[in-house]
C-alpha cells in the first residue's frame, strides 16, 4: 500500500515539484516581461515627452486622453487641465471650421495630413501649426480614438513673413531707385527754368510768393529723391569709426526747439561706455534723426522723450532705444510700418521716414526693431555691430545697398 | 581732320550741352547763357555732339550719361581722343547717381562728376572753377 501509494505518490509529487517550478519559473519570468514592459513603455513615454512634436491621444469622442510634454510646455497648460477635456477646445475659434471639414475624411480614410489649425495657449496666444493624425480602431473595426502629432509651425511661418516682407523691401526699394532716377531729369529742367522765369520776373511781380511755394516743392521732392537715392549709394560712402553718443548730441541739439515748444522732457541712459560703430556718420545722423522726430510727433501734447544706449558685450553690438510716451501704434499697422509711402493717415508725411531709416540701418548691418504700446508709448531700437576694439584699425563690414542695385 | 581746339583769346567761353531729354538741354541752353554769359550750343545725341562739337569748339562739354545709341562715357572717351582736347573741360551731369558712374566717368576723361538737379548757380561755379575764370 504504502509502495503502492509510493509508487502513486511518487509521480505526483514529481509532476507537483515540476509544476512548482513551472509556476516560479513563470512568476519569474512575468515580473521579468512585466519590467520590460515597464522599461519599454517607460522608453515610449521618453520618445514620446521627448518629441519635438506636440503629441496628443483622443478617444472616440474627442476627449483627450494623453499629451506629451512637449505639448504641455508649448501650450502652457498642466497635465491635469487638459485630460477629459475636448480636444477642439484648443483650436481658436476662426479654426476649427477646418477641423470640421477635415472630420468625414478621417472617419473615411481614418487620416488626416497636414491639416493647418492655429492652437490657443493657455494664455490665449496663438500657435501655428500643422496637423497629422491618425484613427486607432479596435478588432472589429470601431473608431475608438485617434493620434495627433502636432507641428508648431510658428517660427517658421514668421521667418517666413519676415523673409517676404525683406523681400518686398527689396523689390519695393528698387522701383522706388528707378522712379527717384527718373524724376531727377525733370526736376533738373524745372530747376533750369524756373532760374530762367526767376530773371525775367518784373520786381512787382505780384504772384512772388506763388513762385517761392513753388520752389519750396520742389525743394522737399529734391530731399525725398535723395533720401531715396541714399538707399543705392551705400558703395560710394566713405565707412568711418562713428562716436555714437556724439551723433545722439548732435541730433537732440537739432531737436532742441521742437523738444522745448513741445512741452517734451529727455530723459537719458546713456551707457558709460559705448564702442563705437563703423558706418557712414550722416547716416547714423540721420537714422537717429528720423527715430526722434518721429518720436516728437508722437507726442505734440507733450511727454517724455527717452534716449538710451547699451554696448551688449556678448553680442557685440550696441543698443539705441528712442522711445516716446505717444499714443503708441495700433497693432494691425505695425508690420507695414517700415513699408515705402506709409503714413498711418497722416497726410503732411512722406511716409518714407521709417523706410529710409530701416534700409540704412540694414545696410550697417544693424536691425531696427519696434515695440508699441497703445496708450503707453512706441520704442525704436536700433542694433549696430560695435567695432571690436581688439581688432581696432581693421575694416569694418563693408556697405550693402539693402535694397538691392539699380541698373546704371 | 585735325581740328585746332585752343580757345580764341577773346569772347566768351563756349558751352556744349549734351542731353537727350530736350527740356534738360534747352534748359541748360538758355540758363547757362543768361546767368553764365556762355555760348551754348546743344545736342540730343553722339552724333549731333560731334557735329556741334566740330563746328562750335567748345571750351567746356557738359554731358549726360544715359542716351539713346552711344552713351556719355564713350562720347567723353572719343573727345578726349580728339587732337588738341588736352585744355577742353567735360562734365558729367546724370540723373543717374548709381554707385560707380563717378569712377567710371573720371576713368573715361570726364574733369567732373555731377548728379541732377544741380541749381543753376552751383554749375556756374563749378564751371568757372574748371575753365579757371
Amino acid at each position: 500500500m504504502t509502495d503502492g501509494a509510493a509508487r502513486f505518490d511518487a509521480p505526483a509529487a514529481d509532476a507537483l515539484a515540476r509544476a512548482e517550478e513551472r509556476a516560479a519559473e513563470l512568476q519569474a519570468e512575468l515580473v521579468s516581461r512585466t519590467r520590460e514592459l515597464a522599461r519599454s513603455e517607460a522608453k515610449y513615454r521618453e520618445l514620446f515627452d521627448a518629441s519635438p512634436d506636440l503629441y496628443l491621444v483622443v478617444d472616440a469622442r474627442g476627449r483627450i486622453a494623453e499629451v506629451n510634454r512637449t505639448l504641455l510646455r508649448a501650450t502652457g497648460y498642466r497635465h491635469e487641465e487638459l485630460l477629459g477635456r475636448r480636444a477642439p477646445t484648443l483650436i481658436v475659434a476662426e479654426a476649427r471650421r477646418r477641423l470640421w471639414a477635415a472630420l468625414p475624411a478621417f472617419v473615411e480614410s481614418g487620416r488626416v495630413e497636414n491639416l493647418e489649425l492655429v492652437i490657443r495657449r493657455r494664455d490665449g496666444s496663438p500657435i501655428d501649426a500643422i496637423v497629422n493624425a491618425a484613427a486607432v480602431r479596435d478588432e472589429s473595426g470601431r473608431l475608438v480614438g485617434a493620434h495627433a502629432v502636432i507641428r508648431d509651425i510658428t517660427s517658421r511661418l514668421a521667418l517666413q513673413r519676415q523673409l517676404h516682407q525683406a523681400d518686398r523691401l527689396v523689390a519695393t526699394g528698387r522701383l522706388a531707385a528707378g522712379v527717384a532716377h527718373e524724376i531727377n531729369n525733370p526736376l533738373q529742367a524745372i530747376l533750369l527754368h524756373m532760374a530762367l522765369i526767376e530773371a525775367a520776373l518784373p520786381e512787382d511781380f505780384a504772384e512772388r510768393d506763388a513762385f517761392e511755394r513753388v520752389r519750396e516743392g520742389v525743394r522737399r521732392i529734391r530731399q525725398i529723391v535723395a533720401a531715396l537715392l541714399d538707399l543705392h549709394r551705400g558703395g560710394e560712402q566713405q565707412l568711418q569709426s562713428v562716436d555714437v553718443h556724439a551723433v545722439l548730441e548732435e541730433a537732440l541739439g537739432l531737436a532742441q526747439t521742437p523738444l522745448r515748444h513741445g512741452g517734451v522732457r529727455v530723459l537719458r541712459e546713456l551707457a558709460p561706455e559705448l564702442p563705437r560703430v563703423w558706418a557712414v556718420e550722416r547716416h547714423v545722423y540721420q537714422v537717429v534723426l528720423n527715430l526722434l522726430l518721429n518720436a516728437l510727433d508722437a507726442m505734440r501734447d507733450g511727454g517724455q522723450l527717452t534716449v538710451r544706449t547699451r554696448f551688449l558685450f556678448a553680442a557685440g553690438e550696441i543698443e539705441i532705444d528712442i522711445g516716446d510716451t505717444g499714443p503708441g501704434i495700433p497693432e494691425n499697422l505695425l508690420p507695414q510700418i517700415f513699408d515705402p509711402f506709409f503714413t498711418g493717415g497722416d497726410r503732411s508725411r512722406t511716409g518714407l521716414g521709417l523706410f529710409v531709416t530701416y534700409g540704412l540701418v540694414r545696410q550697417h548691418g544693424g536691425r531696427l526693431q519696434v515695440d508699441s504700446q497703445p496708450g503707453r508709448g512706441t520704442t525704436f531700437r536700433v542694433v549696430f555691430p560695435a567695432i571690436d576694439e581688439a581688432g581696432a584699425g581693421e575694416r569694418g563690414p563693408s556697405l550693402e545697398p539693402a535694397a538691392g542695385e539699380a541698373a546704371p | 581732320m585735325m581740328m585746332d581746339l585752343a580757345r580764341t583769346p577773346s569772347g566768351p567761353r563756349r558751352i556744349l550741352v549734351v542731353d537727350d531729354d530736350a527740356d534738360v538741354r534747352n534748359g541748360l541752353a538758355r540758363a547757362l547763357a543768361l546767368r553764365g554769359g556762355y555760348q551754348v550750343a546743344a545736342a540730343a545725341d553722339a552724333f549731333e555732339a560731334g557735329y556741334q562739337f566740330a563746328r562750335q569748339r567748345p571750351d567746356l562739354v557738359i554731358l549726360d550719361l544715359v542716351m539713346p545709341g552711344m552713351g556719355g562715357l564713350e562720347v567723353c572717351v572719343r573727345m578726349r581722343r580728339l587732337a588738341g582736347a588736352e585744355r577742353l573741360k567735360i562734365v558729367v551731369l546724370t540723373a543717374h547717381s548709381v554707385s560707380g558712374n563717378s569712377e567710371r566717368s573720371l576713368l573715361s576723361g570726364a574733369d567732373l562728376f555731377l548728379t541732377k538737379p544741380q541749381d543753376v548757380e552751383t554749375l556756374i561755379t563749378h564751371i568757372g572753377d574748371l575753365l579757371g575764370d
